[in-house]
């Protein structure tokens, strides 16, 4: 049980030519106690990089990751008291189940009664009593990943660490490991930090989420809150799927309200009348650009859009649809911008057919193209 | 139709059949014909010549009470033990090549490994030979400089009286019958092994990085290592290593050829299986008994082949 913070993380790697890479740039990140952590980004964000400095297999540049109070930075990986689960599971080829699971445990000189007892009940826990006699090659890949995250649970460590556990496995095997792996944190209650790639791994499982790009924290916050209140554009196109639809114009006056209005070539741009929530945050960006965001659930059919709602009705030509069962993605054109919207899946559409949707102002969201910032 | 797909399947088989029948051809007339020729003639009195006589089993009954023959038997199995010694510092080397952080670094001695040999290796052995040598050669010259002679005297006349080294006399190498062996565990130090390296290095790149960095997390040192990962890993191709070694040193006699003679220098101390066949063959022209001890040794191979594939399991 540990809080692991993390202050000023630096980590730059020297180029041959030009100036030293940032792959990880002042990054501060306090993981509370007993808290599942989902470090989230694109590919180079250097969301492993942090896990790996704080696991100890990354030299340090800058700043300090501290475990219970105690700055680790110089610390040995092995006396870190952390547990790692890899991508490529990284179990020992020679080595049985059991072995793999007992490796840590007979280096750290356990008495054969205590490791024979850890390793029963972490293959219990798991699953993998049938197969503690096999070798990792004659298991499947979810077992793989089985054996590897009973490795970490044997030695009890203060914090586990997780890169990419479940990348390499099949769709279905990725749902299922998933709720195994936040099932096994509500069990031992442990500090687990995550990274993945994945923005629906990281929604379903992390109590919070930490973004990243480019070496930098974009936003920290629960999951939900980080759909329902992105702090920049980075945040607003990652997460969720189909992402948020951004679409850029300028805010203009019109009579007694505000109005988004769509930088277009077209003679008539899409134009949206703010409500006046957004139009008190959009006051002071008057005749400035700004970029509207609004999500593909947000965007209703103009005919189906509930009564009595704040909507704002926009013209727009249907690229193509995707019946995807449940529901109709919708791909959509203002002529300048194409557009997502989740549609019901009774609902049918041709492609070229013009379509008036309702945006849905209630949950819009205006950022600042130049900071990125939300307005 | 599972007919017409087993026809089909018949007459790719049949071209393919075709095309391998070249290499057949030659693999045939002068690989196979000879060997199967020398059973023949493990048979016969052959001397060389167009005459010769089927003798039936003459020839492996007189190979049984040939104390020479069975005295080489002991003399190349001690030199398989040898060996076994000399394979350690080629996978030391190995690791300590995987080991090195810089790409370009290991490039370099990887590169360096394959530079011996093109060093044909009856160059190594006239070299070898010369380092033997009792006044002019370099290891005398080495045991002379270090101080080592001294110590080697000392323990000669004090501990072991081995009647071996005199102090101001050169040391026979390769002409005192109780060096011989000695020698030929020297020959060759320090036994890096260039192919075996690179074998050895090709399976510990197979490692992936995440086996270390997780062994690392386990709290293994630099040492454990090699003990619980390295070693472990690449038993495969020590495995492979082994048994080509055991079989080189069984079927070798160059190197007691080029340093000891025809004979196994003083004493027959380093006659081998091997060298006694070329000795009978084309010393004594003794063809025929000379392929029966061909054919004798051709069994032991296959046997301990058999029994290094059966016993020394690695798991893949």
């Amino acid at each position: 049980m540990a809080r692991v913070v993390i202050e000023n993380l630096v980590k730059t790697y020297p180029e041959a030519r030009g100036p030293a890479v940032r792959a990880v740039n002042n990054v501060c990140l306090t993981i509370e106690d007993g808290e599942f952590m989902v470090l989230v980004g694109p590919s180079g964000c250097g969301k492993s990089t942090t896990l790996r400095m704080i696991a100890g297999l990354e030299e340090i540049s800058g700043g300090t990751v501290a475990i219970d109070g105690k700055v680790v930075n110089h610390v040995l990986p092995k006396d870190r008291d952390i547990a790692m689960v890899f991508q490529n599971y990284a179990l020992y080829p020679h080595l049985s189940v059991y072995d793999n699971l007992a490796f840590g445990l007979k280096l750290r000189k356990f008495s054969k009664v205590e490791i024979d007892l850890r390793v029963r009940e972490a293959a219990a826990l798991l699953g993998l009593d049938p197969y503690l006699a096999r070798k990792p090659k004659a298991l499947s890949g979810g077992q793989r990943q089985r054996v590897a995250v009973g490795r970490a649970i044997v030695r009890q460590p203060k914090v586990f660490l997780f890169d990419e556990p479940l990348s390499n496995l099949d769709a279905k095997m990725r749902v299922s490991t998933r709720a195994e792996i936040s099932k096994l944190h509500r069990q031992l209650g442990v500090t687990m930090i995550y990274v993945t790639h994945d923005q629906i791994e990281a929604m379903t499982m992390g109590d919070r989420i930490c973004v990243m790009r480019d070496g930098l924290v974009m936003q920290v916050a629960a999951p939900l809150t980080l759909y329902n209140c992105p702090g920049n554009l980075f945040v607003a196109g990652f997460i969720g799927s189909p992402p948020m639809n951004l679409i850029r114009g300028t805010i203009q006056p019109a009579q007694d309200a505000l109005q988004f209005v769509e930088t277009s070539p077209a003679s008539s741009p899409a134009t949206i009348t703010l409500n006046s929530a957004l139009a008190a945050r959009a006051a002071a960006y008057t005749r400035q650009p700004v970029v509207f965001g609004i999500r593909p659930e947000d965007l209703h059919d103009a005919r189906t859009f509930p009564p009595g709602s704040q909507g704002a009705t926009i013209n727009t030509r249907v690229d193509y649809s995707e019946p995807m069962g449940a529901e109709t993605l919708l791909y959509l054109n203002t002529g300048a911008t194409s557009l997502i919207a989740r549609a019901r899946p009774t609902d049918r559409f041709e492609p070229g057919q013009q379509v008036e949707m309702t945006c849905n102002l209630e949950n819009a969201h205006l950022f600042d193209p130049a900071t990125e910032l939300v307005i | 139709m599972p007919h017409l797909v087993s026809r089909q399947r018949g007459l790719r088989e049949w071209r393919l059949y075709l095309l391998i029948v070249p290499s057949l051809l030659l693999v045939g007339t002068f690989v196979l014909l000879p060997a199967v020729n020398g059973i023949y003639h493990s048979f016969s009195d052959w001397d060389g010549t167009r005459a010769q006589q089927l003798v039936g089993l003459d020839n492996f009954r007189r190979a049984f009470q040939d104390t020479i023959l069975w005295n080489s038997f002991e003399t190349v199995s001690i030199l398989v033990v040898f060996n076994l010694f000399k394979m350690i510092p080629s996978i030391l080397l190995a690791v300590l090549i995987h080991r090195l952080r810089s790409d370009r670094w290991q490039y370099a001695y990887r590169a360096l490994m394959v530079v011996p040999m093109i060093i044909p290796g009856l160059v190594t052995l006239f070299v070898w030979k010369s380092f033997f040598d009792p006044n002019l050669g370099l290891l005398n010259r080495v045991l002379d400089l270090t101080g080592l002679k001294w110590a080697l005297v000392s323990l000669d006349q004090r501990v072991f009286h081995w009647g071996v080294f005199f102090p101001h006399v050169p040391v026979g190498w390769l002409t005192q019958p109780e060096l011989i062996l000695p020698s030929l565990f020297i020959w060759g130090f320090p036994w890096i092994g260039t192919v075996g390296v690179l074998i050895y290095l090709a399976g510990l790149q197979s490692i992936s990085q995440e086996i270390y960095e997780a062994a690392e997390l386990d709290g293994v040192g630099s040492f454990g290592k090699f003990l619980y990962i390295e070693l472990p890993l690449i038993l495969t191709q020590v495995r492979l290593n082994l048994l080509l070694l055991i079989i080189a040193t069984l079927q070798g006699y160059g190197l007691q050829l080029l340093l000891l003679g025809e004979s196994g220098g003083p004493a027959g101390k380093g006659m081998v299986p091997g060298l006694w066949m070329y000795n009978r063959a084309f010393i004594a022209g003794e063809f025929g008994y000379a392929c029966s001890i061909g054919m004798i040794l051709f069994g032991f191979i296959l046997a301990l082949t058999i029994v290094n594939n059966r016993y020394v399991r690695v798991a893949k």
